[in-house]
């Protein structure tokens, strides 16, 4: 089995922790709670028939990625980046902080999240998706559950295929 | 007044401190114990029983001497449905003839994090509730 350190990264509130929940526990609440600092739980997952052990870190959000302490994402693989469709300003900077991480760690597995699917239409979705200069890998919902799994498989599999 | 009472009392707190010694294996080599007892684990690497460490190990065993000491600041750690915060640092020394051995600090922090939370929490909200 492999063993991979994931960072969960973005704003604030756009719903990091609750795919964190979501993932790890199957759990979901609705009261948002700020997180301080990082907490760190791993789950083991197959995917092309490898195991893999994620070790992800749940970071608190901050407006920009410059402003994370840079040694959380240390000997990271992997990177997913969140945002909320429900909020424009969560994209503001998206392009800059994409950059930043793929500068701070060229070598690994970045996926773009846009989370909070379920607050939105099809019709608002397309109309976001068209008006956003970075395009996301995967819209989830960490309420319902929607593409989350889904979405850590395909990270899974970026790692693997980076592993060997 | 009270404000220099409030300074000698940050000034004059104690702050809880561990230090654990790990070798390149991660296995417990000495430990305080000041804040958690180690000795139940001891048989085991520290990667089996901690995320956090497990996560971090790879970087950990690449230290050398003359790495500067990294600082993990707020690492949660939930206990018997108990959250703590603990500020976090590593650095690569030699002890009793055994290099790499690896020092992890671990400074309690959770009263003053509690405090942050309350006011980060605080602020988040009134921010989403303006962008909403």
């Amino acid at each position: 089995m492999i063993s991979k350190k994931v960072i969960l990264t973005g704003s604030f509130g756009v719903g990091k922790t609750s795919l964190f929940n979501r993932f790890i526990y199957q759990q979901f609440s609705d009261k948002y709670m700020t997180t301080i600092g990082v907490k760190v739980n791993k789950k083991e997952i197959t995917a092309d028939g490898e195991e893999v052990s994620m070790l992800l870190w749940d970071i608190a959000g901050e407006l920009s990625q410059d402003k994370v302490p840079a040694s959380y994402f240390l000997g990271a693989s992997g990177i997913i980046y969140v945002v909320d469709l429900s909020r424009p300003s969560t994209f503001e900077n998206m392009v800059t902080d994409v950059e930043y991480l793929s500068h701070l760690l060229p070598d690994s597995s970045l996926i773009i999240v846009a989370n909070k699917l379920d607050l939105l239409s099809e019709e608002q979705l397309e109309n976001i998706q068209q008006s956003v200069a970075q395009k996301w890998n995967f819209a989830t919902s960490a309420k319902t559950g929607e593409n989350v799994e889904d979405m850590f498989i395909e990270l899974a599999k970026k790692l693997i295929a980076n592993h060997w | 007044m009270q404000d220099t009472e409030t300074q000698l009392n940050t000034l004059t707190k104690k702050i809880a401190h561990q230090q654990i010694l790990m070798d390149a294996h991660g296995f417990i080599l000495e430990s305080t114990d000041t804040i958690f007892s180690t000795f139940p684990q001891r048989h085991r690497p520290v990667m089996e029983w901690s995320p956090f460490i497990e996560s971090i190990f790879p970087v950990l065993i690449n230290l050398d001497l003359d790495t500067p000491e990294i600082f993990i600041p707020r690492v949660e750690f939930k206990s018997n449905g108990v959250i703590s915060y603990y500020d976090c640092s590593f650095l690569c020394i030699e002890w009793n003839g055994i290099q790499p051995t690896i020092v992890w600090n671990i400074f309690e922090n959770t009263e003053d994090i509690e405090k942050i939370q309350q006011e980060q929490q605080s602020i988040n909200d009134n921010r989403l509730r303006d962008e909403l």
